[in-house]
């Protein structure tokens, strides 16, 4: 019995992960390019529709709580990086003032928060705290959903004792596109700081 | 046919190939647990940032239990501390083989809890600890080179089904990997490397200078086609001895390389972490006999 049921656990659990990954990015991926010059592989008009299918049907209800039991979710951009092209960090603090001319919003109170480091990190397998703030404002600034940011810099204030909920914080993200090409350019690429709470002026 | 059925997933295999996975996830998760430990009063626990009533629907990868949400009271730092303490003497034990697959159950109970509570901290190498975890907890992986082993004697084979389910994964992570680099614009043109190499975070160093070279530029472009093409092939490439042999070698250099250039924590050593469930049984013993031998040359030149 065992022998003959194990198999079909297997494969179970094998169309669970396979749907699970497939369908929810090409959902979500635009390849806005000339269809007829897209890669084979780039076209995502079947996975399009495995993606309604999974909205709807009892089979995607059932192997979305077998995901949840086994803990088993996995997606695309665990396993290939989001677009390199920029980098981002956060800051938390009472007070600020915006240069626009070279991008920079920049705290002029001691930050309460702020991963802000643009030094190459060379090798800290034993010290990995910035890539992990790093990819806490990854998610964040990509996310971009109020509630969260919010949460996230009220926080930050009231964790650190100076701080007190009664007045509004400035959550600034700083962000850096990177030209590679492009000489003239800084090392670490053209800076656009934009505020995502504004506080008090 | 049903010859064939059978030994898919009932081959008898040595269970040292599970016991290497073993000891090599459980090392790894041992560290990872340790170097989450500065983050869990403000992550994890309930009174951190993220509290446990907050749950926005942005956030879609999101399981719905997790050991930190059992208790969000007073004490509940603490709490979440003992959940993380408890995580990480089980990854040891589970390294050692004591109580294997007790041990091996809660490393599981604990990754998933700590991904369900808060994902936007995590990345691709919690994801694989978290998945890796799962099927070595049906996998025989206590009965060799444990202390489980050495205080009762284990049978040293055992049906390959968990190594199939392994297996499918680690394709399935290349493939899925292959796939969406095809999405990306700059995979496509070749200049991601361009970047990558230029970004504060993701290279150790700064080699953007390097671009200035043609050849150099001729050689990142090469190595991009040559990737996306590799792992969107790699559940082909296992098919055959030879293909899946040449596979594992590009995959080795290709973690090698991002191990030395890119900042990614351990993850090219938890991907190759994954490589012996790769290797037939044959080509397992062999590796092991090669490793043996060495050893006793190098003790017998000592």
């Amino acid at each position: 019995m065992q022998r003959q049921a194990l198999p079909f656990i297997c494969l179970l659990h094998m169309l669970a992960i396979f749907w699970w990954n497939v369908p929810q990015h090409y959902a979500n991926i635009r390849y806005d390019q000339d269809y007829d010059n897209t890669p084979l592989f780039a076209r995502e008009e079947p996975l399009l529709n495995a993606a309604e299918i999974r909205a709807n049907h009892t089979l995607s209800w059932l192997l979305n709580h077998y995901i949840d039991l086994t803990g088993s979710q996995q997606y695309w951009d665990f396993f290939a990086p989001a677009s390199p092209k920029t980098h981002q960090y956060f800051s938390v603090c009472r007070s600020a003032i915006k240069h626009p001319e070279q991008g920079e919003i920049i705290c002029t109170s001691p930050p309460f928060f702020s991963n802000l480091n643009l030094n190459f990190k060379g090798f800290n397998l034993f010290k990995p705290n910035d890539s992990r703030w790093y990819r806490l404002t990854e998610n964040l600034s990509s996310l971009n959903d109020p509630p969260l940011l919010s949460a996230f810099a009220d926080f930050y204030q009231v964790q650190d004792r100076r701080g007190t909920l009664k007045k509004p914080v400035w959550l600034i993200l700083h962000q850096f596109e990177l030209a590679p090409g492009l000489k003239g350019l800084p090392a670490f690429g053209y800076r656009m700081d934009s505020v995502l709470i504004p506080g008090q002026p | 046919m049903q010859k064939y059925w059978y030994a898919l997933w009932f081959k008898p295999i040595d269970v040292r190939q599970f016991a290497l996975l073993r000891i090599a996830y459980g090392y790894l998760t041992a560290v990872y647990l340790v170097q989450l430990l500065p983050f869990i009063a403000t992550q994890f626990s309930a009174s951190g940032w993220l509290s446990s009533d907050l749950k926005p629907t942005s956030i879609v990868n999101w399981g719905s239990w997790s050991l930190f949400n059992l208790y969000t009271g007073e004490y509940a730092l603490h709490f979440s501390y003992a959940i993380q303490v408890l995580g990480i003497c089980a990854a040891i034990a589970m390294m050692l083989g004591w109580r294997t697959r007790l041990a091996t159950i809660t490393v599981w109970l604990v990754l998933v809890s700590l991904w369900n509570r808060n994902p936007l901290i995590l990345d691709g190498d919690d994801a694989v600890l978290k998945v890796m975890t799962f099927y070595l907890i049906f996998s025989p992986c206590g009965n060799a080179w444990s202390l489980d082993a050495r205080q009762n004697h284990q049978p040293q084979s055992a049906a390959i089904w968990p190594l199939r389910l392994i297996q499918f994964q680690i394709a399935l992570i290349y493939f899925v990997s292959g796939w969406v680099k095809f999405h990306s614009a700059e995979w496509l043109d070749g200049t991601v490397l361009h970047y990558v190499l230029s970004h504060p975070h993701y290279a150790r160093f700064n080699l953007s200078p390097w671009l200035e070279y043609p050849a150099f530029v001729s050689l990142l472009s090469f190595l991009t086609s040559s990737i996306r093409w590799w792992e969107l092939l790699f559940p082909l490439l296992l098919l055959n001895r030879y293909s899946r042999r040449l596979s594992i070698l590009i995959g080795i250099l290709f973690h090698l390389g991002l191990f030395l250039f890119m900042n990614l924590r351990w993850f090219p050593v938890i991907m190759l972490a994954f490589y012996p469930a790769l290797l037939s049984t044959k080509e397992f013993r062999s590796l092991v006999d090669y490793v043996k031998r060495l050893n006793k040359h190098n003790v017998s030149t000592r």
